[in-house]
């Protein structure tokens, strides 16, 4: 990612921090040599040349006590250097060194305070190893200050010789030491000490000692190890996590272990970085806490000035590092980046955007989120989620206007609009985007896609003049090839013939060897052979066969050139170039094959039909065109004058296969088969032959073949014994799982039931014929029966949900009238009156839809607009039922008494008597309780005026 | 002369701040009590007392109403019982709960502490049917309680109550609006978290009602849809930058279910992974482990 390097500055920066965190070193210098109980105050200093020895010795003592370092210093330079030739003077003077030693480190004066070491080691040279060693530790300290790295190693070295193993400043000087080695160039070493001492420390030095040795070992490019020291500091001080410096340090471990190619152990260090609102909040708990302690320390009588001054160091470091943290805002940003690039190296981007996406939603615009914002819509593209590139895409938009990479955005955004089926708005994208940014390098890949996505869109004509726009504009882009694609599927697509072939005429001048060539060829010989122009069609298939056989449109290029040649060469030509199709195109090999059949059966031979369709029933066991074959076949047998053969094929390839689960042809072979038997004898044996099968198929416990031809008896049962047929089709679905049943079964049983008035078993099957078989052909007979009987218990929303995936799914089926009038219902029943119209407005305009169904949906019109309150609009609807659709009794009796009732309503007597007498002299039944209705009605009119 | 100095005095002068130990209740009067505030029993305050210094302990009553302020000291053994508190201190903690719930408002009262672990280990102890109990106690946390942390804290409980108790459509209500409100780290890790569940819970029921969803072109986008948008939630608050090592521990495990229920076995192992290698030692490591043992690597089905 090329943000990586830009997340380097600010972790250096901060991690340089434990270097100072460390220098700070809490306890030296240390405590003046002449310890007081109370805390006196150092008397104004008279000029020193004006003291004696004796009240210059004692001034110095009571500023060294003071913590008057600078009094105390010139005091001890004054004694030096006017009475220092005097005997008493001479033999104070190496304590007097001393002092001024003290004084110097104290004012941090360190190349003051170097030379003084050595005659402050001799001077101790008799005392106790732990005084030599803590004098060893202040000189190591003042070299590191002084950059005298290797000095500073072999100080604190024998410093650690001397220090007893108890000593308090041990622990100290650890740390001392490895900050020296740090500073000689020597860190893996460093990193070592620390690693090793780190199980015997305690938490407070822990603190300091882990983003020591953290930064050791990164220098010494072992990052790795730096991670493993922190997640052993993690499991010895749970808390010890949040420091500045170490979550620095953390995320520099994480920068380079990504670089090394170790993302997962990248991962172990960045997911363990904390906010950094609650950086903040621990640094502001430390620091409260420090400023308490010195509150207190300063309270305290006889304190050590020293103490107070490494507190406020201490204080001052943690402020530091705050201000270097900034609002955290940089240091967050940095964080997720690189958590993200260390999923994308892992191959896991979903992972990886939702890092991204954090953080481009919660922080604020900033340049390094622009390039995160940028990788997360790439990122959303790969992982195909569109709404979230647009989503992204969007933000950017918002949060970087003037951003060099928007145009970039919304093409992206535009890409996924298209992707998502949403065309217009794709549209809109790609048009603003080469409006506003002319000139731009993605203007043409926009100006390409504006024109794909209409043609995806099936705007063939726009799409036409898109291409031909882009074909102007960019002649040498590399889309260009594509775009001339383009235009000749949209000049295909939107005629006329002659013009489609210019289009593929000049793609195949332009690209002779274009990506797109078969595609190309196979529609000019399309438009060829539209012309009638054969020779030239013949000649452009032949070429894609030749050249590109295993091509996806080369067998559709097949089938159209055995419909060329069939003409020309005739029907051996033909069946040879349907012989083409590749095997692997599984329909259009089933197309050739039954063209073929055809062909065969026309010019009568029939011996090679027979083995045409014997290699289809080897091949296409699981067929849906299971019935075509055997319908061509029963044609061969009977023009050889052997229909029982026909038969005879049906129920051996039913015995066969018919257990099988997938051979999804055997129920409409079934059917089909049994819709030819027209006479009684002819049904008698076709009913005998499945009962055989069926006692076979009992005994050899083939549930499935058994479920099968129970239904194609039912459906034998179903034209003489509708009730026992219901019976007989729920049985034949009970006899396996919903899943392994034909879908044919299932759906008669549900209608058997639902016909018995088992709803709630009829719902359950319906439902289970959609759950196990999704894309059955019942599947329009599930949808509307599910709609029709939810609405009727009053589950609207289920109805709906039926609906809505009736008119996505299955529109085309010729229930859709039916369908209609449940919608039309539901639009009612919930007090949408125009929907519902609309709704019946449909059913009347639909082709296909039954005369009974019409007049209900005429009769519901009617009632609809008298509810409305129009009753003038209602009386031709329902005078439409009876004069239309008398045929259909109930209807018209209905709708007679309603007109009658509504004339009545609007007081025209006559005419409300005149219906009566309609419905009276009409063909209703002479028992139909209309009629009774009718004639009341009728003698109450006539007392009427 | 010596340089030294006792090197642990840095820490000495931390430890040596002042700490406040005792509780303070000041009267209408303005007269002052200290000792141990016990809770609250029948609108009167106990406050374990030492009239004078030396003798035992006692237990004073005063009436709430006549109560002007009370302050809180530390009490680390307190803290400490509560933070050790398992079911066997159920009832003990209810009682304490008992008392302290009157004075939930009381800033520094460590009423909302005792009410949030009393509201888990009812969690963890009790079947879906006693859910109402810890509900309440959170929901009072989440409305009372003086500190904006522990308000959320409570309101992390009432989610992690409606999922425990399968009120899935609040659940998502409540999670849904948090995921786009809720500024604190744990508080929008535990709404996406639930929300997560929730999504997981409907991917269950709808690949139950429709196994072959890949056949059918009406629901197959319904799938993808609950399927990214629960693993978005899960593994967005496993992600979430500061998140407690027990909620995203939580979140893996629930996304790694969530794999493994729509055969995305790839996945699955990817975050099972995760989950023993980020968060080791937890339970749901180990639920991790046992799932790579009986999962082994496998051939992934296009599901796409």
């Amino acid at each position: 990612m090329t943000h990586r390097t830009r997340s380097r500055s600010l972790p250096v920066l901060l991690r340089g921090s434990c270097i100072v965190l460390l220098g700070i070193m809490p306890f030296w210098p240390q405590a003046p040599a002449f310890g007081a109980k109370a805390k006196p105050k150092a008397s104004p200093a008279p000029p020193a040349t004006t003291m004696t020895v004796e009240e210059l010795v004692h001034h110095s003592a009571q500023a060294l006590t003071a913590g008057a370092w600078q009094v105390a210093l010139e005091d001890c330079d004054a004694l030096l250097r006017d009475y220092g030739d005097r005997p008493e003077v001479l033999r104070l003077k190496e304590r007097v060194q001393l002092t001024l030693l003290r004084c110097h480190l104290q004012l941090g004066q360190w190349s003051e305070a170097a030379p003084l070491f050595e005659v402050a080691l001799q001077h101790l040279s008799e005392a106790p190893p732990a005084a030599r060693g803590e004098l060893l530790f202040h000189k190591a300290a003042c070299e590191l200050r002084l950059e005298q790295a290797s000095a500073a190693c072999k100080s604190i070295s024998a410093s650690l010789l001397l220090l007893p193993p108890a000593a308090p400043l041990r622990t100290e000087a650890v740390l001392l030491q490895a900050a020296c080695l740090l500073a000689n160039r020597a860190p893996m070493q460093a990193g070592e000490l620390l690693e090793n001492v780190l199980p015997q420390m305690g938490q407070a030095a822990a603190e300091r000692a882990i983003p020591l040795g953290m930064s050791a070992f990164l220098d010494a490019k072992q990052p790795g190890r730096a991670g493993a020291l922190l997640a052993n500091g993690t499991l010895q001080f749970p808390g010890i996590g949040e420091t500045i410096a170490l979550q620095a340090s953390l995320l520099q471990a994480g920068s380079d272990l990504l670089e090394e190619g170790k993302p997962a152990e990248a991962l172990a260090c960045l997911l363990r970085i904390a906010t950094p609102q609650r950086l903040h909040r621990a640094q502001q708990q430390r620091l409260a806490s420090m400023e308490k302690a010195l509150a207190s320390v300063r309270e305290q009588p006889g304190a050590f000035p020293s103490a107070v001054s490494a507190l406020q160091g201490r204080a001052a470091q943690l402020r530091l590092d705050k201000e270097t943290l900034g609002n955290g805002d940089a240091f967050a940003a940095a964080t997720r980046i690189q958590i993200a690039a260390a999923y994308q190296a892992l191959e896991r981007p979903h992972e990886a955007a939702l890092v991204l996406e954090d953080a481009v939603r919660q922080l604020p615009p900033a340049e390094l989120l622009e390039h995160a914002c940028l990788e997360l819509a790439r990122t959303w593209l790969q992982l195909e989620r569109w709404p979230k590139v647009v989503e992204a895409s969007e933000h950017f938009a918002t949060a970087y206007p003037a951003s060099k990479h928007l145009p970039l955005m919304l093409y992206l955004r535009g890409c996924a609009l298209q992707k998502a089926g949403l065309f217009p708005r794709a549209q809109e994208v790609f048009r603003g985007l080469s409006a506003e940014f002319q000139g731009h390098e993605l203007c043409a890949n926009a100006c390409f896609m504006e024109a794909f996505t209409l043609l995806l869109d099936n705007q063939t004509a726009e799409a036409l003049q898109g291409f031909a726009s882009f074909q102007q504009t960019y002649k040498k882009h590399a889309l260009a090839e594509a775009a001339a694609f383009g235009l000749c599927v949209a000049q295909a697509q939107n005629g006329p013939p002659s013009a489609a072939r210019l289009a593929a005429r000049a793609y195949l001048a332009e690209y002779p060897n274009g990506e797109n060539r078969p595609a190309v060829l196979l529609r000019r010989a399309q438009a060829a052979y539209a012309l009638h122009e054969k020779t030239a069609a013949v000649a452009d298939l032949e070429e894609l066969l030749a050249s590109a056989p295993e091509h996806a449109c080369s067998g559709e290029a097949a089938l159209l050139l055995g419909d060329c040649l069939l003409s020309a060469d005739g029907v051996d030509g033909a069946l040879a170039a349907w012989s083409r199709v590749p095997p692997d195109q599984y329909e259009a090999r089933e197309e050739a094959l039954f063209k073929s059949a055809k062909v065969l059966h026309r010019s009568g031979r029939t011996v090679e039909l027979r083995e045409l369709l014997r290699a289809f029933d080897s091949a296409h066991v699981d067929s849906a065109r299971l019935p075509e074959a055997a319908h061509w076949l029963r044609k061969a047998w009977t023009h050889e004058g052997h229909p029982e053969e026909a038969t005879k094929w049906t129920l051996e390839h039913v015995a066969l296969h018919g257990n099988s689960p997938a051979a999804q042809g055997i129920e409409p072979l079934l059917a089909a088969a049994g819709q030819r038997v027209a006479s009684e004898p002819e049904r008698e044996a076709w009913r005998s032959a499945l009962q055989q099968l069926a006692m076979a198929a009992e005994e050899a416990d083939q549930q499935r073949l058994l479920s099968r031809l129970k239904w194609a008896l039912a459906r034998q049962v179903a034209i003489v014994d509708a009730p026992g047929a219901g019976r007989l089709f729920i049985e034949a679905a009970s006899l396996s799982p919903a899943v392994l049943t034909g879908t044919a079964v299932l759906a008669d049983a549900a209608q058997a039931l639902e016909d018995t008035g088992s709803t709630p078993e009829a719902l359950r099957l319906w439902r289970e014929l959609l759950k196990w078989h999704p894309r059955a052909p019942e599947r329009d007979r599930a949808l509307y029966h599910l709609a029709r009987l939810d609405f009727a218990e009053g589950r609207q929303k289920a109805a709906w949900e039926w609906v809505r995936r009736f008119e996505k799914g299955v529109a085309g089926s010729p229930l859709l009238p039916r369908l209609l009038l449940v919608k039309g219902g539901l639009q009612r029943s919930e007090g949408n009156t125009a929907g519902a119209l609309r709704s019946l407005e449909q059913v009347l305009r639909e082709k296909g839809a039954a005369a009974a169904v019409k007049c209900e949906a005429l009769f519901a019109m009617g009632q609809l607009h008298q509810a409305a309150g129009a009753p003038r609009l209602a009386l031709p609807y329902l005078q439409r039922v009876y004069v239309s659709y008398s045929g259909f009794q109930p209807w018209a009796a209905k709708a007679y008494l309603a007109s009658a009732e509504l004339f009545s309503s609007l007081g025209e007597v006559t005419a409300a008597r005149n219906t009566y007498t309609e419905l009276l002299a009409s063909r209703l039944a002479p028992e139909a309780p209309e009629r009774a209705v009718a004639t009341s009605k009728l003698k109450a009119l006539e007392d009427t005026p | 002369m010596t340089l030294a100095l006792p090197c642990a005095l840095g820490a000495l002068l931390l430890l040596s701040v002042p700490r406040v130990f005792a509780d303070t209740v000041t009267l209408a009067g303005g007269e002052r009590k200290t000792g141990r505030i016990l809770g609250v029993e029948q609108e009167e305050v106990i406050l374990s007392a030492q009239p004078v210094p030396g003798l035992p302990f006692v237990e004073l009553r005063l009436p709430k109403s006549r109560l002007a302020a009370m302050e809180f000291g530390e009490n680390p053994q307190r803290e400490e019982y509560l933070q050790s508190a398992g079911h066997a201190q159920l009832a003990e903690v209810a009682r304490l709960w008992e008392r302290f719930a009157p004075l939930l408002s009381v800033p520094g009262s460590p009423s909302a502490r005792i009410g949030l672990r009393y509201g888990l280990l009812l969690l963890g102890a009790n079947p879906p049917k006693a859910m109402p109990v810890p509900l309440a106690v959170f929901e009072s946390i989440a409305a009372a309680a003086p500190t904006p942390a522990e308000r959320e804290a409570g309101t992390q409980g009432v989610l992690r109550t409606l999922l425990a108790g399968g009120q899935w459509a609040r659940a998502e209500a409540e999670a849904g609006a948090l995921c786009k409100t809720a500024s604190g780290t744990p508080l929008l890790a535990e709404a996406r978290l639930t929300f997560g569940v929730v999504r997981a819970v409907k991917l269950r029921a709808f690949l139950e009602e429709n196994p072959r969803w890949q056949e059918d072109d009406f629901v197959r986008a319904g799938r993808y849809r609950l399927y990214e948008s629960a693993l978005d939630h899960l593994l967005g608050a496993a992600l979430l930058q500061g998140v407690p090592g027990e909620l995203a521990a939580r979140g893996l495990r629930a996304a790694l279910e969530v794999c493994a229920l729509a055969g995305d076995h790839i996945r699955a192992r990817a975050v099972a992974g995760d989950l023993v290698v980020f968060h080791p030692g937890t339970v749901e490591a180990k639920y991790a482990v046992e799932w790579l043992q009986a999962n082994p690597e496998r051939a992934q089905p296009n599901l796409k």
